[in-house]
């Protein structure tokens, strides 16, 4: 057997090597982000009055009418990304937030009471935002 | 020395093995994983982090927390008809209106809060805050109006009557608003529900009111950011935290702009009109609700009263970016916590 490293009383051989690269390599899985957590997210979450939740597959494209207290915003989804397209709230934040398509971005509108939210923590951000 | 290779081959399958079957030895969170989910409650995202081993378990503990929240709009807000401080609000000045004890030991705490802020935080702002109807988008009210209003505010003419449980106005007109603690206490008490059923790794954010208990598994801690007061998306600091209530108020969240002024929610119950002194306050307390009502009350007071009222407040610490954007801390130890 080829050895590898070593001198004296202990001796690491490839067959070792081999088990610790396999070692290390289920040591570096289980640390890794798993659920829903990882990942690019596959589709969007649309919150709207009383308490609603749509699912939006961000595979296809399309324009949904989520009605609120205000009226119908519509919620487009192209390209794999999210935007509010039309809202008919005062201040349009949300049509001017734009597209969304990272995990944890959000739109909200609260005039309307319509939140888009992509599931999932962008690598590096933080866990919540106090605002 | 044939032996001692063949014996660390062994060792190294051993370790291998418990790796294999016992994942938990390896990670000290285990193998919990972290699930989200978000409602539109008391006009604000509310949005629930837990770690969990399983998705049934987070998803079961969330409902039930995000029950909890909802019970308290419908029972908190002042602008829905049928909740209990809309009900005292109209008939408060005729008759004590019963209250369910932990509502009633929540009043008791703002009006200990409007006490020992000197009214900075006044629970019996409604007449102005609703004058100013921010949550219809906000309108600048007369003046007359305005001083009628503000004559109406006064945490001393609420007659909380601990042996009955009920609560009354000395004055007609009066009115409560705990628009500035009731969504911290709500989820105070939904983090008390995801603790009762062992969830012991969870954030609770109530459109920046936060309970922040254990931390995210493989880590050690919750990375929070508070957001800059005047540039949208980005974070003014970071903090790593474990089991504390963080809570910002700030003149960016509710506002509008009439005649290039910028009108914003944070009311001083003295005046009626929107406080000045500051852009944004942060407050770390032990509980959503002090931190809640501390921020508000800093807020008004301004920078220099302001930091002196959190710093008297045992376990309480905070950050404040004054109307010119500098920044006042109580401490220097929580200085050195914020990661810029």
């Amino acid at each position: 057997m080829k050895r590898l490293w070593g001198e004296g009383g202990v001796r690491l051989l490839l067959g070792d090597a081999a088990v610790l690269a396999l070692l290390g390599a289920a040591v570096a899985a289980l640390s890794l982000p798993r659920g829903p957590a990882a990942g690019r997210p596959a589709a969007a979450e649309v919150l709207s009055a009383g308490g609603r939740v749509t699912a939006l597959d961000l595979s296809r494209d399309a324009v949904i009418e989520v009605t609120g207290p205000l009226g119908d915003t519509k919620v487009e989804v192209r390209g794999g990304r999210v935007r509010v397209l039309f809202s008919p709230c005062p201040r349009q934040d949300c049509r001017e937030r734009g597209w969304i398509g990272e995990p944890g971005e959000m739109i909200v509108c609260l005039p309307n009471e319509v939140v888009v939210r992509l599931p999932g923590t962008r690598r590096g951000a933080p866990d919540a935002i106090v605002q | 020395m044939a032996f001692i290779a063949l014996k660390m081959r062994k060792n190294i399958f051993v370790v291998g093995l418990a790796l294999t079957i016992f994942p938990n030895l390896c990670c000290s969170s285990g193998n919990k994983q972290v699930f989200s989910e978000s409602k539109l409650i008391m006009g604000t995202v509310v949005q629930m982090t837990v770690a969990t081993r399983t998705e049934q378990e987070a998803r079961s503990a969330m409902q039930e927390a995000f029950a909890e929240i909802e019970r308290a709009d419908g029972l908190l807000s002042s602008y829905r008809e049928g909740s209990l401080i809309a009900k005292l609000n109209r008939e408060g000045h005729d008759h004590k209106v019963p209250f369910e004890k932990d509502i009633f030991d929540l009043m008791d705490e703002a009006a200990t809060m409007s006490e020992a802020s000197g009214g900075a935080f006044d629970l019996t702002i409604w007449p102005v805050a609703s004058l100013w109807g921010f949550d219809k988008g906000g309108v600048l009210p007369d003046k007359g109006s305005l001083e009628d209003a503000v004559a109406k505010v006064g945490y001393r003419n609420l007659h909380l009557d601990k042996k009955n449980r009920s609560v009354g106005f000395h004055r007609r007109g009066m009115g409560v608003d705990l628009g500035a603690i009731a969504k911290g206490w709500a989820v105070d008490r939904a983090m008390a529900r995801l603790a009762a059923r062992g969830i012991d790794h969870a954030i609770i954010d109530a459109g920046g009111d936060l309970r922040i208990s254990g931390s995210r598994p493989g880590k050690g801690f919750w990375r929070i950011g508070v957001q800059h007061p005047r540039e949208p998306g980005v974070l003014l600091l970071t903090f790593d935290l474990t089991d504390t209530a963080i809570v910002t108020s700030g003149d960016y969240e509710r506002f509008f702009i009439e005649g290039g002024v910028r009108y914003h929610h944070i009311l001083d119950p003295v005046t009626g009109m929107p406080a000045t002194g500051c852009q944004s306050v942060t407050v770390l307390a032990a509980t959503a609700a002090e931190a809640d009502a501390a921020a508000t009350a800093a807020f008004v007071l301004g920078p220099e009263r302001g930091i002196s009222f959190l710093r008297s407040r045992p376990g309480v610490r905070g950050l404040i970016v004054d109307a010119d954007g500098a920044l006042h801390w109580t401490d220097g130890d929580l200085e050195k916590m914020a990661r810029r």
